[in-house]
């Protein structure tokens, strides 16, 4: 079976090759989130990653980490910018998942839950 | 949808813009021929999957399966031995979420598709010895329309996936294959991490599928061959690897019920090892 050996040998460099693509950029914790997501519907960690590819095309967002236990998402923004919400709640419906409120940092009353 | 099923693929995850790449190595083994032929099947298949994300509902799937089939049987004294090996048929489908529940660390969604196999497998294949059987082609030559639903229903420490599928198999030159109805279930509970701690960890899941199939006898010339057809059920125990962009995941497929029809070929197992990449 000479295809069956190609075809093995073609699988082991894919495995080898995706698998250093996947871990090639791995989270690195938001400390001092600019704004925290509260977000329902990620239960793993494949499924956030949709998530995180929507809310990193917004312009404003630095890094962010998702914290998958506590339905979290913490973004840092780039110096001197703002996020809007709209864009956020886009994003996160985007990705499929359901917004349930965001969290700003730096104001008082900056906490504001989304209707589910 | 979530991590989704090893065995099949529709209840694969995917979000607006994103997709996921998705290659296997299923290996099929069929023995215990009741005639005197003493037929031995292998088939190898390597599906390549694409999945797009047209909007956060409508999921766009395409699967080219790159075949290579091998069966040995007695020829008289002799054993023969007759392969062929190329691109089988392909399948489109289209998903669509029509119910979701979220909830933190849960979600229930349930989504009905609909598609086509596509004809791109030879069906005129032959060898030293002459045209190949039917069964032994790569492609059944026709368009056959399928539709079916998934229902997931995920949490953190385990996940229910049920897909039902009916496909319509349309006659090419006189020959049908059978129409196929089948109910897959797919099961699994976390194994790692314990506690799911900061961040984004990467899990591993243990998994029992369960594939329930049945088919219609296929048809030549409008008569009915006796030797094709019937219900198999598998159920399938297996690992699944899940990381933020990548899967791995095997299992192995065993038929606890096979009521084949006729001589048809009884499977002896199907293995199956899988990677998965998100774009």
């Amino acid at each position: 079976m000479k295809i069956g050996t190609r075809i093995i040998f073609v699988f082991l460099v894919l495995l080898t090759t995706m698998l250093s693509a996947g871990q090639a950029r791995a989270q690195e914790a938001v400390e001092n989130p600019d704004v925290t997501l509260s977000v329902e519907g990620l239960a793993c960690p494949i499924c956030a990653y949709g998530l995180e590819k929507r809310l990193k095309k917004i312009d404003s967002v630095d890094t962010l980490s998702i914290h998958i236990k506590d339905g979290e998402v913490r973004m840092k923004l780039k110096e001197g910018s703002s996020i809007a919400e709209e864009k956020i709640r886009e994003a996160v419906l985007d990705a499929g998942f359901t917004l349930t409120g965001i969290t700003y940092r730096e104001e008082e009353a900056g906490s504001s839950r989304c209707p589910g | 949808m979530a991590q989704a099923q090893i065995t099949t693929n529709t209840a694969l995850p995917v979000s607006k813009g994103g997709g996921i790449f998705r290659i296997q190595t299923k290996v099929l083994r069929s023995s215990g021929d009741p005639t005197e032929a003493d037929r031995e099947l292998t088939v190898l298949m390597v599906p390549f999957v694409i999945v797009y994300g047209v909007t956060s509902k409508l999921a766009a799937f395409g699967i080219v399966p790159v075949l290579d089939k091998q069966i040995r049987f007695t020829n008289g004294l002799a054993r023969t031995e007759r392969s062929v090996s190329g691109l089988g048929d392909a399948r489109v489908f289209f998903r669509y979420t029509v119910f979701q529940k979220d909830a933190r660390g849960a979600t229930f969604r349930v989504a009905p598709f609909v598609g086509t196999q596509i004809p791109t497998g030879s069906r005129d294949a032959s060898d030293d010895v002459g045209l190949l059987p039917p069964s032994l082609q790569l492609g059944s030559g026709s368009w056959s329309p399928f539709v079916g639903a998934v229902l997931t229903r995920q949490t953190f420490a385990w996940q229910i996936d049920v897909s039902v599928t009916y496909q319509r198999n349309n006659a090419v030159d006189g020959f049908r294959v059978g129409d196929e109805a089948r109910l897959d279930i797919a099961s699994k509970i976390r194994l790692f991490p314990r506690d799911l701690g900061e961040g984004l960890p990467s899990f591993l899941y243990a998994n029992i599928e369960s594939n329930l199939i049945l088919r219609e006898k296929n048809e030549i010339a409008g008569i009915r061959n006796e030797n094709s057809g019937g219900l198999v059920w598998y159920v399938d125990p297996g690992f699944q690897f899940i990381s933020r962009r990548v899967v791995i995941e095997t299992v192995i497929q065993i038929p606890l019920v096979q009521q084949l029809n006729g001589a048809a070929l009884e499977n002896d197992f199907i293995f199956v090892a899988s990677i998965r990449l998100a774009f």
